[in-house]
């Protein structure tokens, strides 16, 4: 290699180098980042305790309490959104039936007829996909830009449930039980 | 100008260096809610008529609860037959229809008389005639499918005989139960 070709050489090689060294000691904190979900209740119950039990083909069965869901994060610079989940491991048995009262042929009640309102909004069905939970069982909650203003926050949620019994009237006497998961995500 | 092996490494170790810095999503822990819901039994009989008269028979029906049809018939002559339609509305997967004569000198068999071409209870119903003072059970459905709404039926109690100029008196109190299955 001739004299002007390894002086530019030389450049590139420094170029490189100080480029490498900002990708090692100058990335993002990322070590405090973190997302926290706390919630204000742990049960919703539709039972005879409650007088509130489930009445099959109507519409309107609503939950005996609402839950309070509340976030804190810490987010990483380069994040643009914290979006919050509620899902079901199942969506065709999102609350199931009682084994030991039924064995065989006995229908489930399935996250389609599980509605979640989120603060004064409106009652949804968890039918959606969601990078949790099963396929057409989940809801998202709240989608939130982040921006260098709120990428450490906090933020509280208020949840009511209805089960919607419209297009089951023939659900029969028994037990149904079944978890609502409540995860947030930040991406990208 | 040519890049020298060295200056290749280098880009290579940048792009990596790069990458592994590149944002993942972040998630939290997951919060778990139980939902508990329960759908109440329920089991009603419900007598379509309050009187019935019939050839050789004469019956008057009181509820005496929700799921309880007290019957009381006057019969006569030899072939003396009791049709007695009713309703029920049930919600558990599986019930009994329990006949229980007052008198347990009683004679009657008893089933469901219901067409089972036009007697929705009557396709899926396992009907059993027997006679009333032997066992009380006469009836049993045991099909998920027969959870749902109010469903017509006729039961019809079939007597002996009675001789020629003489009338008899038989209560019987009619019960809808969850079978327990």
């Amino acid at each position: 290699m001739k004299g002007p070709n390894r002086n530019r050489m030389r450049r590139l090689t420094y170029i490189l180098l100080f480029a490498l060294g900002i990708s090692l000691f100058v990335r993002p904190a990322r070590a405090q980042e973190f997302i926290t979900i706390s919630l204000g209740g742990s049960a919703v119950n539709w039972t005879s305790a409650f007088a509130n039990s489930l009445t099959p083909g109507a519409a309107s069965n609503p939950g005996n309490t609402s839950v309070t869901v509340n976030s804190n994060w810490n987010l990483s610079p380069g994040r643009t959104a914290l979006i919050l989940y509620a899902y079901f491991n199942s969506a065709s048995a999102a609350l199931a039936h009682s084994a030991t009262v039924c064995t065989t042929g006995c229908p489930d009640i399935p996250s389609s007829a599980i509605e979640v309102k989120v603060n004064a909004g409106a009652f949804a069905p968890m039918t959606q996909t969601a990078p949790f939970g099963a396929a057409g069982a989940s809801l998202q909650l709240f989608s939130l830009k982040i921006t260098g203003a709120n990428k450490t926050s906090s933020r509280s949620d208020t949840l009511a449930f209805n089960i919607n019994l419209s297009g089951l009237p023939q659900l029969p006497a028994d037990t149904y039980t079944g978890t609502l998961v409540i995860q947030a995500q930040a991406t990208p | 100008m040519r890049t020298t092996k060295s200056t290749k490494i280098l880009i290579a170790v940048l792009v990596m260096a790069l990458s592994a810095g590149a944002q993942t999503v972040a998630r939290s822990a997951s919060a778990a809610i139980s939902f508990r819901a329960e759908v109440a039994k329920v089991l009603k009989l419900q007598a379509n008529l309050r009187q019935v008269r019939q050839a050789g028979v004469s019956a008057e029906v009181f509820a005496t609860g929700p799921s309880t049809l007290r019957v009381a018939v006057q019969i006569s002559g030899s072939a003396p037959v009791l049709r007695l339609p009713v309703a029920i509305t049930c919600n558990v997967r599986s019930y009994l229809l329990q006949a229980r004569a007052a008198s347990s000198s009683s004679t009657a068999v008893i089933g469901l008389a219901g067409d089972p071409g036009q007697d929705p209870l009557g396709r899926q119903v396992l009907s059993r005639p027997l006679p009333l003072d032997h066992d009380p059970v006469f009836a049993m459905v045991s099909s998920p499918a027969m959870a749902a709404g109010s469903t017509d039926t006729t039961i019809e109690l079939r007597f002996d005989p009675v001789p020629s100029g003489e009338t008899r008196t038989v209560t019987f109190e009619l019960s809808l139960l969850e079978s327990g299955r």
